[in-house]
């Protein structure tokens, strides 16, 4: 009887094994499906950033700023930075009463904006 | 016999028992093996080497960026087309329809092409997206695209004599294998590639270049340049602790999205040239510096020694100056307003092994340690023999030829308070400050005080760099070119240059600047020499680009304005 039941385990066992293996190789082999497909994505992604980052540069290439800048002088008044543009922060004019209304203000303003969402 | 069905002894049938037990061995080996090799696989050193797919060749070389991170170079993917011409139906139509699009292609040679039995050709290496579509709109069988990666430069002639360029060695329908040509992506050719195999992220190599410093030099010195009638020009800015080059500008420059023509092998008028690095020029009186650097450092003679001026004659050969200068003058005078006679006489008290030992202290004996290639490749012209007129005219500048770059480095050493430094393309790279002491600390502060009086003395050949800004400190140089039969010299023909240090409260930069060829015709006479062509130049760069790179002026010229 004993030698029964352990043959009887035996196998179930065997059995089960078997079955967590199979499990375990679909599981790993839809993982590695998964591993792959996000490699990809993330390659995609990647080539897709290089691709921005080359057109921001592009875009953003000093010699057509420049030309921006000069054909939008009358609206944003753009110059280039001089040395006149240095100030000690010494120098820098600070009313303090007026400090707090100044920044209720810019916190005003900013919660007023509308983000469009 | 009997055989037991309860009991199997087999001990009666050895055979058989050693044949189970070899079995059973056989099979347990067997498992340690298949065991061994899981727990192998399952190691998490060996997960490593897995390859999840194969897009892994895509970007394989690696973007260059400046300082700040702009990206300089990158590799983006375009399209190849290629034709299986037996697949094509009809001919005559697809070369005419093709030829509309390439109109650069001959409709002909392309129809000889798809009806002379041949399997394949290409058609194009690289197309851009607007002509893929349209190809791909033709609807025709065997035509075909094959990605293509290529090099593209976001701010096309920008530094482009830093950045340099590549060429394709070989390519295939999904393949390309790019290599650099100049510049830093020859210099670091086996970095870029490198970096793609060891790492899964894409890095980048950050140059010490500063793209708005970089952009702004390049106008100013193309603007000057177009005003000064100069043939051409060049500009460096350096960092004079740590070598790092901030700028450098050669003009005419090159696009090296379009131009990939051959590269002409140190041909002067090359666009490719890199006047900077690799032409190199009698450079005239920023030479006069380096003798008084010698005497001072060994004790020869203080900043106002009195220096017989007069004309005189050395190897039959006359030497004399421009301006009339006092029989006797002050070191301090000869450097300020640029005396031959009193450089001369200098050189002669420092002696050859004197001028030798200062100038190859400075670097100007033997090529730039760069990184790109063309600056190990250039060696500077020095005389072979050294006799005392050789020792008279390379006192000012004649009779050996560095870059500008040799003159950056050697004043950077002058200016630094007297440390060897080696220039640099890398961003943080500390083999650029060698941190080892060439010249004494004292040297350095009387050199710069020196430099200074050349712009803040009213008869300084740099008077008009007197910024209200910064304070500056440099040498001018103007020196007549060789005549084409290198018989003497061309007196219409001068490279004028200059080489300054700022802010001088605590020098941090040296900048170095020429033009070939220059005329100034705004003034109420041609003007060739250094103090009207190149100075007014430099002092627009140092205004322009001191506040990019964070130079706090020192001077100011109004109290800022407080209208809150």
């Amino acid at each position: 009887m004993l030698k029964f039941s352990l043959f009887i385990f035996l196998v179930v066992s065997t059995f089960m094994l078997g079955l967590w293996a199979y499990k375990i190789n679909y599981e790993s082999r839809a993982a590695y499906q998964r591993v792959r497909q996000l490699e990809k994505s993330i390659l995609l992604a990647n080539k897709e950033i290089k691709i921005l980052n080359a057109e921001w540069a592009h875009l953003n290439s000093p010699d057509r700023l420049r030309k921006l800048v000069k054909y939008f002088y009358l609206e944003l008044k753009l110059n280039p930075i001089s040395p006149d543009d240095f100030v000690l922060f010494s120098e820098i004019f600070w009313d303090q009463s007026n400090e707090k209304i100044h920044t209720e203000l810019a916190g005003k303003s900013l919660t007023e904006i509308d983000h469009g969402d | 016999m009997v055989i037991s069905n309860k009991k199997t002894n087999f001990a009666e049938f050895p055979r058989t028992r050693a044949r189970l037990i070899l079995f059973s061995l056989f099979v347990m080996v067997g498992f340690l093996l298949i065991s061994i090799k899981i727990a192998f696989l399952a190691s998490k050193e060996n997960q490593k080497n897995i390859r999840y797919s194969g897009l892994e060749n895509i970007n394989s070389r690696s973007d260059i960026s400046d300082r700040n991170g702009y990206i300089l170079a990158t590799n983006l993917e375009g399209a190849s087309v290629y034709i299986r011409p037996e697949e094509v139906q009809e001919k005559a139509l697809v070369a005419k329809k093709i030829k509309n699009i390439f109109p650069e292609l001959n409709e002909s040679v392309l129809l000889n092409k798809l009806n002379d039995g041949r399997k394949f050709f290409w058609l194009k290496s690289l197309v851009s997206p607007k002509q893929e579509k349209a190809l791909f709109n033709l609807g025709q069988p065997g035509i075909y695209f094959g990605e293509r990666e290529y090099r593209f430069y976001p701010y096309g002639t920008l530094a482009s004599h830093i950045i340099g360029f590549t060429k394709v060695n070989e390519f295939d329908v999904n393949y390309v294998n790019i290599s650099g040509v100049s510049g830093a992506e020859k210099a670091f050719d086996k970095e870029l590639v490198k970096q793609k195999l060891s790492h899964r992220k894409n890095e980048t190599i950050a140059l010490s270049l500063d793209l708005p410093v970089q952009a702004e030099v390049e106008n100013v010195l193309k603007e000057w340049q177009k005003r000064m009638s100069a043939k051409a020009g060049g500009v460096v800015i350096m960092n004079i602790h740590n070598g790092e080059i901030i700028a450098l500008a050669s003009s005419p420059g090159f696009d090296a999205n379009k131009e990939k023509g051959e590269l002409e092998k140190n041909e002067d008028n090359s666009i490719y040239f890199n006047r900077v690095v690799q032409g190199v020029y009698e450079m005239g009186s920023t030479f006069k510096i380096f003798s008084v650097a010698q005497g001072i450092e060994k004790g020869l003679f203080t900043v106002d020694s009195l220096i017989d001026t007069k004309a005189f004659k050395i190897n039959s050969k006359k030497i004399e100056d421009k301006y009339s200068f006092n029989a006797k003058s002050s070191i301090y005078e000869i450097i300020v307003r640029s005396s031959n006679v009193g450089a001369a006489r200098l050189a002669l008290i420092v002696g050859e092994k004197g001028l030798k030992e200062i100038l190859s202290t400075l670097g100007l004996m033997e090529p730039v340690h760069l990184e790109v290639r063309e600056a190990s490749l250039t060696q500077p012209i020095v005389p072979k023999k050294w006799r005392d007129i050789t020792l008279a005219t390379v006192s000012y500048g004649y009779g050996i030829s560095v870059s500008l770059l040799h003159l950056a480095k050697a004043y950077a050493i002058l200016g630094n308070g007297g440390f060897n430094v080696e220039p640099t393309i890398l961003k943080n790279n500390h083999k650029g400050n060698l941190d080892s002491r060439v010249l004494k600390q004292s040297t350095s502060d009387e050199i710069l005080k020196l430099l200074e009086a050349v712009v803040t003395d009213q008869r300084g050949t740099a008077r008009i760099l007197g910024s209200k800004y910064y304070r500056i400190g440099g040498k001018t140089g103007t020196a007549e070119k060789i005549s084409l039969d290198k018989r003497g010299y061309e007196k219409d023909k001068v490279v004028a240059n200059f080489v300054g240090l700022f802010p001088l409260e605590k020098p941090k930069f040296v900048i170095a600047a020429f033009l070939d060829e220059p005329e100034n015709n705004l003034l109420r006479e041609p003007c060739r020499y250094a103090s009207c062509t190149v100075v007014p130049m430099v002092k627009k760069l140092i205004e322009r680009t001191g506040p990019l790179m964070n130079v706090f002026p020192e001077r100011r010229a109004s109290k800022p304005q407080t209208d809150f």
